[in-house]
């Protein structure tokens, strides 16, 4: 399946969380406030792992 | 090999969404290996990785080198690791680059200029809603 670019709704009620998505990124699996807890989750399947952002804010990587 | 932008929400109701040059790559670290979106970020001096990804994949940061950095509101410890292997795709092997772990709610996984720019050439086109990565010759 082709992958999804467009990850506006599907991560918008999981704002600073980690989530293990499908490979094609159209299916969020498993959110959680840690990435550990998210991986748990997922253990056995093929996922990409990402840091959701909140969205009241532009994101400039590194302000502490 | 050519990626397209991912598009995010917008912080603001009058932009349409924020375009950020994501890519797939698959860290691999002494108990393990899982695949990350990772934001390419060529205004960073090097490369930084959540503490929570050392943790996971069982990076001792105890050894690891400890690191200041200054960012745009302040400035942070980072524990750096001089090779810490990654395999982009769509890339044919895994290279090995200095990743400093940051404990900050704020970074995911972002790919900067030390060891990543230096192994693959990047082409940004936003315009083009893609970007470019090839590896560089030397």
């Amino acid at each position: 399946m082709k992958r999804n670019y467009d990850l506006r709704k599907l991560l918008k009620t999981h704002e600073n969380k980690w989530v293990a998505l499908s490979r094609d990124q159209r299916k969020v699996l498993a959110s959680g406030k840690t990435l550990k807890e998210v991986a748990m989750k997922t253990k056995a399947q093929d996922t990409v792992l990402m840091k959701v952002f909140p969205s009241d804010a532009f994101y400039v990587p590194f302000s502490v | 090999m050519k990626y397209r932008y991912t598009s995010f929400f917008p912080p603001e109701s009058n932009v349409r969404w924020i375009k950020r040059p994501m890519v797939q790559v698959e860290v691999s670290g002494p108990t393990g290996k899982r695949t990350f979106d990772a934001l390419i970020d060529s205004g960073a001096d090097v490369s930084l990785f959540n503490t929570q990804v050392a943790e996971l994949l069982g990076f001792d940061l105890s050894r690891a080198k400890s690191r200041n950095f200054m960012g745009i509101s302040g400035g942070i410890e980072a524990f750096t690791l001089e090779e810490v292997e990654i395999q982009v795709e769509g890339m044919e092997s895994s290279i090995a680059i200095p990743v400093s772990f940051v404990q900050t709610a704020s970074v995911g996984l972002l790919l900067g200029q030390e060891g990543f720019f230096d192994a693959f050439r990047i082409k940004f086109e936003k315009d083009h809603d893609t970007f470019e990565i090839a590896p560089a010759r030397r």
